[in-house]
């Protein structure tokens, strides 16, 4: 080897890998242009029960042996369950199966027109209730964990404080608010003297996903155009890529809202603050928070925009019970559920917690 | 790969960070104000009023030529919904009659002992 072969050229490295790079950018934004989105919610499973909206997935077992506690996981009801499922080795779903939990999702279908009238009392005394049933049926096993994300947690909390008595077991929430006074530009849109909720739902019946998802995208409105720039920045990186399709074919993928549930959310939890207040009514009962004994873990984003840690950390406040743990991990409302940091932050800290608790 | 503070493409990249928070932060206090939730609220009630009134317009417009509108294909939707719910039942329940379970193919359910792993065990 010659002496001027080994005389570093760091500037000439440099430009070397920025053509290189260029160059893939190049080709694979032809490819990205080309490509379907990618396909996600690949795991394995079997759709259980179906009543309109409602959607109950069984996800077949990767463990030779389960846990006796089966685990139900509840989405938020503004988006599909495929973020618990991204792709293989990017999957929630996957990594809980391959630890040896009997995992069953409520997903849930765009609302029909009739469904208009659904209300929070239809997800928390029919359908969950009607889910906890079949689960309980197809394992034989009448303990159950539950897993709630954002909106999804506090169906899951509702359901919880009007069931004290069981059979609910361990009871997980993902960035879940509370105190809807803390809500941001949420509860600044939905300013009661200008928000005319009532004349929105009786004039469209459901809430379109446009609507839902244009709310998401004005909280941070300069994240499209940047988050378009660093995919340009990063197409010769493949991972990104494929992980920058997923995220956002996801967040595209926005469900309508049932009419009536949105305007009882908008009154009864933005307006009125009823969960914080812990003077929720529903169907003449009292979802009284205080009343859950289970054991409880709170996960919530140190940089979550839309359920901002001001919102969530209520929670630990308001339950009584002994066995409660909040953990605050670094990342935002989404990628601190899904993603590659999540595979390594959140999900272990899952599978400990709810492990010691499924035997 | 090691980039110095010297690279343009780093700077490059910290100014787009740096306009991303500065525009976020300055649209989130312009858009918390009453103001913005006022005219904000009062467009999108204009636009939602509009758009019902073409709405009807277009559907009154549809059944003069005897053509199906939206709420047609939508309850034709729903109708086909239900079938399929009514024979997903259907099929469930032939199954349960075989003795099988709800999915044919599923696998035999694996044995609920699991306990959890020692933390801190070797694997």
């Amino acid at each position: 080897m010659s002496a001027q072969a080994a005389v570093p050229d760091p500037i000439g490295d440099r430009v070397r890998n920025e053509i290189d790079k260029a160059f893939r950018r190049n080709i694979r934004g032809l490819e990205y242009l080309a490509q379907p989105a990618p396909a996600m919610g690949l795991t394995p499973k079997d759709v259980v029960l179906k009543n309109g909206t409602l959607n109950l997935c069984h996800y077949r077992p990767m463990a030779e042996e389960v846990y006796r506690v089966p685990v139900l996981m509840v989405m938020a009801t503004t988006n599909k369950a495929s973020i618990f499922d991204l792709a293989p080795g990017q999957s929630l779903i996957e990594f809980l199966l391959k630890a040896g939990f009997d995992v069953y999702v409520i997903d849930w279908s765009p609302p029909a027109p009739a469904e208009k009238r659904l209300r929070i009392e239809d997800y928390v005394l029919r359908f969950i209730p009607d889910c906890i049933h079949h689960v309980q049926g197809e394992t034989g096993e009448t303990d159950i964990s539950i897993i709630g994300y954002c909106m999804g947690g506090i169906l899951s909390l509702i359901y919880a404080g009007l069931h004290p008595d069981g059979p609910l077991t361990n009871l997980a929430c993902f960035t879940t608010p509370i105190d809807f006074e803390q809500m941001g530009l949420f509860r600044a849109w939905t300013d009661r003297r200008h928000f005319d909720v009532d004349s929105l739902v009786d004039t469209l019946g459901n809430i379109p996903p446009e609507l839902v998802s244009g709310a998401f995208e004005m909280l941070r409105p300069a994240a499209k155009i940047a988050g378009m720039v660093q995919l340009w920045d990063n197409l010769w990186n493949d991972d990104y890529v494929k992980s920058y399709r997923m995220f956002d074919r996801w967040a595209t993928d926005q469900l309508p809202l049932a009419g009536e549930y949105f305007r009882q959310t908008v009154k009864e939890l933005m307006w009125e603050n009823r969960l914080y207040k812990n003077e929720l009514m529903i169907g003449g009962r009292h979802a009284d928070l205080r009343a859950i004994k289970v054991p409880l873990l709170h996960i919530v984003a140190e940089h979550d925009h839309i359920a901002p840690y001001d919102a969530t950390k209520a929670l630990m406040g308001l339950v009584d019970m002994a066995d409660k743990q909040e953990i605050m991990l670094k990342g935002g409302h989404v990628s601190v559920i899904a993603g590659v940091n999540a595979a390594k932050r959140m999900w272990p800290k899952l599978d400990e917690w709810l492990g010691e608790r499924s035997i | 790969m090691a980039e110095g503070p010297q690279d343009p493409l780093a700077l490059w990249r910290d100014m787009l960070s740096g306009w991303e928070k500065s525009y976020n932060a300055m649209a989130t206090k312009a858009m918390a104000s009453e103001e913005f939730s006022r005219t904000a609220n009062q467009a999108s009630q204009t636009a939602m009023q509009m758009q019902q009134a073409m709405t009807e317009l277009v559907g009154r417009y549809l059944a003069l030529m005897n053509l199906p509108g939206r709420a047609d294909f939508a309850a034709i939707e729903q109708r086909l919904k239900g079938i399929e719910d009514g024979i997903g039942r259907i099929a469930a329940a032939l199954e349960r009659n075989r003795g099988g379970t709800l999915t044919p193919d599923a696998a035999p359910r694996p044995p609920r002992t699991k306990r959890p792993p020692r933390r801190g065990a070797v694997p």
